[in-house]
């Protein structure tokens, strides 16, 4: 995967979404703010058509249509979606970011989520990466290459899901990074957010706490 | 081995009863006892004092395990009678307390074997075997309890585990005199389906993977 920049610095095209409910100016500051002194991103923001305070999960599709688009044009291997009300913590590590990308990229994967609001039938497999059969609203998003094609293909169909539904359909191989490096800046979302961490927290614990007891997992996951 | 199996029916559901003895018709493996179950106005509440009498009761010293089995279980095409023994001992070998037949929702699942899988938690509880190791946690968390019987177990037992392919699922009456809402003809059988599908997604998984580190490995 190329990651590397001209200059030599990790620069992920980086897609920054305000789905119509954020303010323009706190979203400004935000990003600044958020995305700013990280040279790994190199961002580019999305915003709602005109008049229109909340983004349509069809529009929001829409648009990650055109960032496939895009991407395939510029031959990018990987990009990543992000709201604009997203914020990093402090355990937020680019190399921590950069190795669970390759990671999850080499277990096949085609969309990597950062925190979801809710997910389903997640199956711990190695280097804090869950394959997931569902996943609920998510902040931040990377979509490989592989997934371009498949999603610019949706545009010839009826548009007749959600945006989070759509993206769980999609593809089976989807991944979660169990690593926590940042939330919604909403408390709502937090808490939901927060909820689903502390479920895959037990969950992996659980899986770890069975491997060793079990002789079904008597091999290197 | 010779499994006592306590079926819960309500005297009055002579159909239900009928239905349940004719399950166990020839199967040698199980001491059927039949419990009548006791009424409430919420029904739930009258499965969960039912399975506490016998909890309290029926349980005797030499029993290492016991099946609860409610008067709608019926047995599925994979039931086998070797299998079902030895996912029994591999069951207990695994330390679980509470071991299923079917399920018709569950949160979380993780493989333990090729066919038993650990549940967080579970609904449905027409097919249970209760082991040995559960039985004082169980007693003590009887009056406590207030939710529905599945729900219960989920919380007091710790290791919780399902059979896959399921042996058991539920057969309609077109009434439930558990749960009102599971009424509605096919709800019941369509959940157990969807319960089942999802368990055998996460099978072809972690196959998926496994056989994929192990390529890996050789590379």
């Amino acid at each position: 995967m190329k990651t590397i920049d001209s200059n030599g610095f990790y620069a992920i095209p980086t897609y920054i979404i305000n789905y119509g409910s954020y303010d323009l100016e706190k979203e400004k500051e935000n990003i600044q703010e958020q995305f700013g002194p990280k040279r790994e991103f190199k961002i580019c923001r999305i915003y709602p058509k005109e008049n229109c305070l909340d983004f349509p999960h069809k529009e929001r599709w829409g648009a990650l249509v055109d960032i496939c688009n895009r991407s395939f044009a510029q031959g990018d291997d990987f990009v990543v979606v992000v709201k604009s009300s997203f914020e990093f913590n402090k355990s937020y590590s680019c190399e921590k970011l950069i190795q669970q990308i390759e990671n999850a990229y080499k277990l096949g994967a085609k969309l990597l989520v950062g925190p979801v609001e809710r997910y389903r039938d997640a199956i711990y497999l190695k280097h804090g990466l869950f394959w997931v059969h569902t996943i609920g609203e998510t902040p931040f998003l990377i979509l490989f290459k592989e997934l371009f094609k498949d999603i610019i293909a949706t545009m010839e169909y009826e548009f007749v899901y959600t945006f989070d539904v759509m993206l769980s359909l999609i593809t089976s191989n989807k991944f979660l990074m169990s690593h926590n490096f940042g939330n919604e800046s909403s408390d709502s979302k937090k808490n939901d957010f927060e909820n689903t961490k502390n479920d895959l927290i037990k969950l992996r614990k659980d899986t770890l706490r069975l491997r060793k007891s079990s002789r079904m997992f008597n091999f290197d996951l | 081995m010779k499994i006592k199996t306590f079926i819960i029916n309500l005297e009055k559901r002579t159909d239900r009863k009928a239905h349940i003895l004719n399950e166990f018709i020839g199967r040698s493996d199980f001491i059927v006892n039949v419990v009548p179950a006791i009424e409430d106005i919420k029904r739930s509440r009258g499965l969960w004092s039912t399975i506490s009498e016998i909890v309290r009761n029926r349980i005797e010293e030499r029993d290492d395990l016991i099946l609860l089995v409610e008067d709608d279980h019926q047995f599925t095409v994979h039931y086998d009678p070797e299998e079902f023994l030895s996912y029994i001992r591999m069951a207990d070998e695994m330390q679980v307390d509470v071991l299923l037949g079917g399920i018709s929702w569950f949160d979380d699942a993780i493989q333990l074997s090729e066919s038993l899988f650990h549940l967080n938690t579970f609904n449905a509880t027409q097919f249970v075997i209760l082991y040995r190791r559960f039985f004082d946690r169980l007693k003590e968390g009887l009056d406590t309890s207030k939710d529905t019987a599945d729900i219960n177990f989920s919380k007091l037992a710790k290791k919780k585990a399902v059979i896959y392919p399921f042996i058991s699922h539920q057969v309609e009456f077109g009434y439930s005199d558990a749960t009102p809402t599971n009424s509605e003809e096919g709800y019941v059988s369509q959940l157990f389906v969807h319960s089942e599908k999802r368990i055998g997604t996460i099978k072809k998984v972690m196959q998926h993977f496994k056989q994929l580190f192990h390529e890996n490995k050789r590379s």
